[in-house]
């Protein structure tokens, strides 16, 4: 079966790289026979990369541990669920799943490019079969997965404990989902510079491919985060790992990128900020597949580290120098950004979040390269540089967040916009009260607390005022007049809904770091300890084989002081210790309300006195984080899904003012505010 | 005279050094606690025992300090730098045997929380079991090769010592010979016993394996090869080169062919094999030669796997030869006429193309532009505008 996986990956090689020569070819000599025959070999490409994937689920499941990587990442006891996950948890399998994601994702283009002009398809389709090809060069030459042993391994060495969560289900295949998915943007992108088709409409083209791809990266960062927080044991969920600020950089510039995309002059047209923002996340996406795997910044994911870095370093200079050269070509015809006559105005609020969105990115991506020259500096950069400068540069645009939704596209009128904002800002200020007259004395804490409130206030405003007009045009109930309302404007919405998610992150943000007490405590059987609130009771120890593992676990029970003490609940730290692996791994006790987390970690014990040593974290408010993640989704779902129609009338508009030359003022469009 | 001015220049000299010290020494503190991992230790074991305080910084080794645990088997450390290049190990002795860790400070964290699991030993072996016995046999025209691998498990809470230096034993075939280790590190870990072999290295709870190997003279006809379990097995595996050799025993079961590489094996198992128990294997008749009698399938499959890179370079230029072939037939097609007229027909053709796709991208306008209109999103007058000009214009397209 591993000679069937090698044998159409080299199949899809071939039929990529027909694509490409079939795709140049027939642009050039405009022989649409030809163009149509490339794009159709993408759909080869694919079916012969899901074959390659099916294989190799075949010989996971199959155990053949004659296969290296079988052998390497899973173990006869593996759990079904985690084997299946083993495709993605080696560099050699993570690459084919890449490259065979980035198959289907050509695949969804080149079958929606149908309705877009034919040398935009065409041109986009030879962008992405030619990152195909780039690859499956990698997948087939330097990290083939189907590489056979010369003799067969008892057993293979198993999966790396720390990848055995339900999280590490998700998460991998979800942020590749995300990076992969900047492929389609990019493609577009160099396919309007390539056609020279500048004045086409360009929003609607990558809005939709750029919003997926953003949720997929932001919801797998969350859950990454969330894999930490459960699996590393040390109460975090973000370390500034180099590998953590990979995925966060490209979401950074990428919801710059959607933000840009609102701006509504030149009618959609491309732009110099969506090049730059487009090629700026495709680039730190394959940045971020440097950094894991060259080991140039060290990082707790660089579990392989292989010269295949060199590889994207390569690829990543061309990508940087082959959009540059071909946008100053282009340079003249491009249209200009958008401006405003007035301060106070959306455009300038969008222009404002976009370069404080490209400054946290900046800050973080010098953060993270620092360590490249901090030996010649003689100067290191700790947390707090991260802590700091995000808090400075995140922090106003939180603020800016809240006030963006209420400026005018029009502007100028700043004591309207002062009116506007009186409700949030008594929002903020009550917060404020609230905070100090409940014992908060940080400044920080409540200046964070208050700017949540202000945007909060804000955006459900927003959701009352649309739900009013929406009820006073059709006269209907409540609830069909917010079906209605956000059937109607489902990107908006689904956009404030999106603020909303982002503000829970921070509020979650906010209380587990500012506010979090640590402890760590030794305790003998039966005796008790109290932090926070809470007081632990040691009610007793265990140490069990387990199915390819010995478990040693804590009983304590937990008891809160309400009014009177009662037990809320048990909590059982484990610390597991796999046959296969030499490094025990922690399995946290999670206590999860609204209000905190009470963590407890399990960090040693004598089995003589049954005495243990505990790490005991209270968490304030840290569950926000995961429920934010959650809305974060539905607020992206609700503004993707199902957009069609909406897209078709905002394409079909835009085309048809271009098109027509009709005056963009004669459209009442939302309210004044499309 | 001389005597204050040399005091007062020690004096400021360590005045000038001391901001130097603070600075070297740093506040980082190790807390430390010395567990015992065995079940039925005595409870003043953790007390009084000796801690040293090792600092690796750039692979070299220094003692910082030492302390004693106290009675509940705390220890601490302080004045330590929290730099996070500096790896500190501390060591301590129990019962003769060293116990040593590694940590570093974590990032931004001025105390470090070490724990120290020491055990006490046995010399009894009656919680040593074998978890897997796997006996590999290849052969030659004048030996048969046996490769042996064990997986031990101590299961119990104390680390085995063994007795008279040395700990797990191994019995050997009594023709056996050319006796192999991985390597010379880990053959310095055997001497050889009467019965075999050895193991010199203390047997802590969890998982040991150990892998040798050796040969026995066998010239094709007979052989009686006799092994024995000298601990409880749970899995014994023999695995015979499946080339002509007959494999009998009593003792296991046949389990079919097994594929290793581009070889196949006679499979033998049997489970919870009691310790002491002998197993004899007869073996019976010559071997082929690997080399005289490969089958055609494996060679073909291996001649395949070679070119396999070969074969994705050559299919990758096929396919980006293909369309310049595509491109050239096409042009040689005899239809094409005179090179003027066959661009004229290209032109008029691709003329009716894209007026047939104004059209239906005028037609789709049209349906969108209903549609925005329904929903609400156009007022009337803009929708009347737009509405009839693209009316007018798929006039014109319709005429043309």
């Amino acid at each position: 079966m591993s000679d069937l996986g090698f044998f159409t990956l080299s199949l899809a090689l071939g039929t990529t790289t027909y694509s490409i020569v079939g795709l140049a070819l027939g642009i050039r000599k405009g022989d649409e026979g030809l163009t149509a025959a490339g794009k159709r070999a993408i759909y080869a490409s694919a079916v012969f990369l899901t074959l390659a994937v099916l294989a190799l689920i075949y010989v996971l499941l199959a155990r053949d541990f004659q296969v290296e990587y079988v052998a390497s990442h899973t173990s006869s006891d593996l759990a079904l669920p985690y084997t299946l996950s083993a495709l993605w948890a080696g560099q050699e399998g993570s690459l084919l799943f890449w490259t065979w994601v980035l198959s289907v994702y050509g695949t969804a283009l080149v079958l929606s490019g149908r309705r877009a002009s034919q040398s935009l398809s065409s041109y986009s389709s030879l962008v992405v079969a030619c990152v195909l090809a780039f690859f499956l060069v990698l997948v087939i030459f330097v990290n083939n997965p189907f590489q056979r042993l010369d003799f067969v391994p008892a057993d293979g060495l198993g999966m790396n404990p720390l990848l055995q969560n339900p999280a590490m289900i998700w998460h991998p295949p979800v942020v590749y989902l995300g990076y992969v998915g900047f492929t389609v943007p990019f493609a577009l992108t160099l396919a309007v510079l390539l056609s020279g088709r500048l004045n086409d409409p360009y929003v609607p083209l990558v809005r939709r491919w750029t919003l997926v791809s953003w949720l997929c990266l932001g919801v797998g960062t969350v859950l990454g985060a969330q894999w930490a927080y459960v699996e590393l044991g040390w109460g975090g969920y973000w370390a500034w790992d180099p590998v953590e600020n990979a995925s966060l950089l490209p979401w950074l510039t990428s919801t710059a990128l959607i933000h840009s995309l609102m701006m509504r002059r030149g009618r959609g047209a491309l732009k110099v900020s969506h090049i730059v923002l487009v090629v700026a996340t495709f680039a730190l996406c394959i940045f971020g597949t440097f950094v894991t795997r060259s080991g140039m910044i060290s990082s707790v994911h660089a579990f392989a580290v292989s010269p295949i870095g060199l590889y994207f370093l390569a690829f990543l200079i061309a990508v940087i120098v082959g959009s540059t050269v071909l946008t100053l070509r282009r340079r003249a015809g491009l249209k200009g950004e958008d401006g405003s006559e007035s301060l106070v105005s959306r455009s300038t609020a969008l222009w404002l979040t976009i370069v404080l969105l490209v400054a946290a990115m900046a800050a973080i991506l010098l953060g993270t390269l620092f360590p490249l020259v901090s030996d010649l500096l003689n100067v290191a950069l700790t947390t707090d540089y991260f802590n700091l400068s995000s808090a400075l540069i995140l922090g106003p645009l939180i603020l800016l967040m809240g006030i963006c939704p209420f400026t005018t596209w029009k502007g100028g009128d700043s004591r309207g916009l002062s009116r506007r904002l009186i409700a949030p800002l008594a929002g903020g200020l009550l917060m404020a009260a609230l905070l100090l007259l409940l014992g908060l004395r940080d400044p920080l804490g409540v200046v964070a607390f208050s700017v949540c409130a202000f945007v909060t206030v804000g955006t459900l405003l927003q959701f009352y005022s649309g739900l009013r007009s929406s009820r006073r045009a059709s006269g209907a109930n409540l609830l069909s007049a917010l079906v209605s309302m956000l059937r109607k404007q489902r990107s908006r919405y689904g956009g404030y809904v999106v603020h909303l998610g982002i503000v829970m992150i921070t509020v979650g943000v906010v209380g587990s770091s500012a506010y979090k007490i640590e402890e760590s405590i030794t305790l003998d059987q039966g005796a008790t300890h109290t932090v926070g609130g809470y007081t632990l009771r040691y009610e007793g120890f265990s140490y069990l084989p387990s199915v390819g593992k010995d478990v040693a676990t804590a009983t304590l029970a937990v008891y809160e002081r309400d009014k009177q003490v009662k037990q809320v609940a048990v909590l059982r730290p484990e610390k597991q210790f796999f046959h296969s692996s030499q490094q025990p791994v922690s399995e946290v006790a999670i206590r999860s309300t609204l209000k905190e987390d009470l963590y407890l970690a399990l960090t040693g014990w004598e089995d003589a006195s049954q005495r243990i040593a505990l790490e005991v974290i209270v968490s304030p408010l840290v569950v926000w984080i995961w429920i934010g993640g959650g809305v974060l989704l539905v607020g992206a779902v609700l503004a993707l899904w199902p957009a069609r129609r909406r897209e078709a009338v905002e394409q079909g508009t835009g085309l048809a003012v271009d098109r027509l030359g009709a005056s963009e003022d004669t459209l009442t469009g939302e309210g004044g505010q499309r | 005279m001389k005597r204050p001015i040399l005091l007062l220049s020690v004096l400021l000299l360590c005045l000038v050094a001391a901001p130097a010290v603070v600075v070297a020494q740093g506040e980082g503190v190790i807390e430390g606690q010395v567990m015992n991992g065995t079940a039925d230790a005595p409870e003043d074991s953790v007390a009084s025992l000796e801690v040293a305080l090792y600092q690796v910084t750039d692979g070299s080794t220094e003692l910082v300090t030492t302390t004693v645990s106290e009675s509940d088997g705390r220890f601490r450390f302080q004045g330590l730098s929290t730099d996070e290049d500096i790896l500190y190990r501390f060591e301590l002795e129990y019962q003769g045997i060293v116990y040593g860790a590694e940590s570093v400070f974590p990032s931004g964290d001025t105390v470090l929380h070490v724990v120290a699991t020491i055990r006490e030993t046995t010399s009894s072996d009656d919680l040593i079991v074998v978890d897997r016995h796997h006996l590999i046999l290849d052969f030659a025209s004048d030996a048969a090769f046996v490769r042996e691998l064990y997986i031990f498990n101590n299961v119990g809470d104390r680390i085995y010592v063994g007795e008279e230096g040395t700990t797990l034993r191994f019995s050997l075939p009594d023709s056996a010979a050319d006796v192999a280790f991985a390597d010379s590190e880990t053959a310095a870990e055997f001497v050889m016993t009467e019965e075999g072999l050895a193991y010199v290295r203390r047997a802590p709870p969890g998982e040991t394996q150990v892998l040798y190997s050796y040969s026995v003279p066998y010239d094709g006809r007979e052989l009686t090869l006799r092994r024995g379990t000298l601990y409880p097995t749970s899995n014994l595996d023999l695995l015979a080169a499946n080339v002509g050799v007959q494999v009998e025993t009593a003792q296991l079961t046949y389990d079919g062919l097994t594929a290793a590489g581009d070889d196949t094996y006679l499979h033998f198992a049997a489970e919870d094999v009691p310790a002491e128990t002998a197993i004899e294997l007869r073996l019976s008749g010559a071997p082929h030669s690997a080399a005289a009698l490969p089958s055609m399938e494996s060679s073909l499959v291996a001649a395949l796997r070679e070119a396999a890179p070969a074969m994705a370079v050559g299919l990758a230029l096929l396919g980006a030869l293909l369309p310049f072939a595509q491109l050239r037939l096409r042009r040689a097609r005899p239809e094409a006429g005179t090179p003027g007229a066959g661009a004229k027909a290209e032109i008029v053709e691709e003329a009716g193309v894209e007026t047939d796709t104004q059209r239906e991208e005028l037609l789709r306008l049209i349906a969108d532009l209903d549609d925005a209109y329904e929903e609400g999103l156009l007022n009337e007058e803009a929708y009347r505008q737009l509405s009839d000009k693209m009316k007018k214009r798929l006039g014109e397209t319709s005429t043309d």
